[in-house]
């Protein structure tokens, strides 16, 4: 057993747990401060994890799954969401592509790198924190960064949140209506108890005012130049 | 009746949406769009209560005629019974 403290989306979390692999994952967001909240993962969250993780999950990855998922549903009652997406940085803003698995965020963002170079990196692969500050969303970085370990431990503005769609054309539009809180709902981690829902709830309902738009695209640099365009200058 | 444990609720915009969690969830996932009426409707059957007393608090909060009044609990009664969020009914 070790004992850790670490700063995701400015909570200071102390956990204890078992393998290394959280150790060598979670290095960059080690802190000194006091913590907000402790706990220790337990054989049980594994289990838990293991009843809907991949088969060929080891015992060490699934102790960082439960790890990130306890943190996720403690931290909601300080307006901390977990959101999965690629959160990808310019000019001094994140934004973050949405899709389900497999639809190609990664691919866009991989777009984005290729055109602007240097303007461009990603802050979070796959599962970025968001929480408030003054009326206005951050976007942070954590050791979840998906399969390709993109990311680094920063916070930034959130500028807007782009829905990707594969398409043979490339076309961009605003989400309208319910749609941003319909993808909210798919795409934000929700715990089971109501009363850490609840707070998650009043999170998302807030962001769903966000800058929100479908990019149906194709593998192009054009695709790029569109949604790059449009999410760092308006319609 | 009453319904399932894990229903949340919350204001959105001039709209209510209520979503499940925990046991709840396991029947429904989806999100149902509501006004405030339903809202305090639903709010109200978070304990366990009859279609009589959720008329008379609406007639009490609203000063609306009971037959008004039984309209509105037996949409949402429905709209809560379709997604499988009642129970003890």
């Amino acid at each position: 057993m070790q004992t850790k403290k670490y700063l995701l989306g400015d909570i200071c979390v102390e956990v204890t747990f078992n393998y290394d692999y959280i150790l060598a994952q979670c290095k960059d967001y080690e802190t000194d401060k006091a913590p907000d909240f402790s706990f220790v993962v337990t054989a049980e969250d594994i289990r838990y994890e293991e009843s809907f993780a991949d088969k060929n999950c080891s015992k060490a990855l699934l102790e960082s799954m439960a790890f990130y998922r306890k943190f996720c549903n403690l931290a909601a009652l300080n307006g901390v969401i977990l959101m999965h997406g690629c959160a990808v940085s310019t000019g001094g803003k994140a934004y973050i592509f949405t899709a389900p698995s497999g639809t190609g965020k990664t691919t866009h963002a991989a777009l984005w790198i290729k055109a602007f170079g240097d303007k461009v990196f990603i802050l979070n692969g796959d599962k970025p924190l968001l929480r408030q500050k003054d009326g206005q969303f951050y976007v942070y970085g954590t050791p979840w960064n998906g399969k390709e370990r993109l990311g680094v431990n920063q916070s930034l503005p959130l500028g807007g949140i782009l829905k990707i769609e594969r398409g043979e054309q490339n076309e961009i539009t605003p989400l309208t209506l319910d749609e941003p809180l319909k993808v909210l709902l798919s795409q934000v981690y929700r715990p089971n108890d109501p009363m850490q829902l609840q707070a998650v709830l009043g999170e998302v309902v807030k962001l769903a005012a966000a800058p929100f738009y479908r990019l149906k695209c194709n593998i192009s640099t054009e695709a790029a130049e569109l949604s790059y365009k449009t999410l760092t200058e308006g319609l | 009746m009453k319904l399932k444990n894990g229903v949340v609720i919350t204001a959105y915009g001039s709209e209510h949406i209520a979503v499940a969690a925990g046991e709840a969830a396991k029947s429904f996932n989806g999100m149902i769009k509501m006004n405030g009426t339903a809202a305090f409707i639903c709010e109200i059957l978070k304990n366990d209560t009859t279609v009589d007393e959720i008329v008379d608090a609406l007639c009490e909060k609203y000063e609306v005629d009971r037959e008004a009044a039984l309209k509105s609990v037996q949409n949402t009664l429905e709209t809560l019974r379709n997604v499988g969020l009642l129970e003890d009914e």
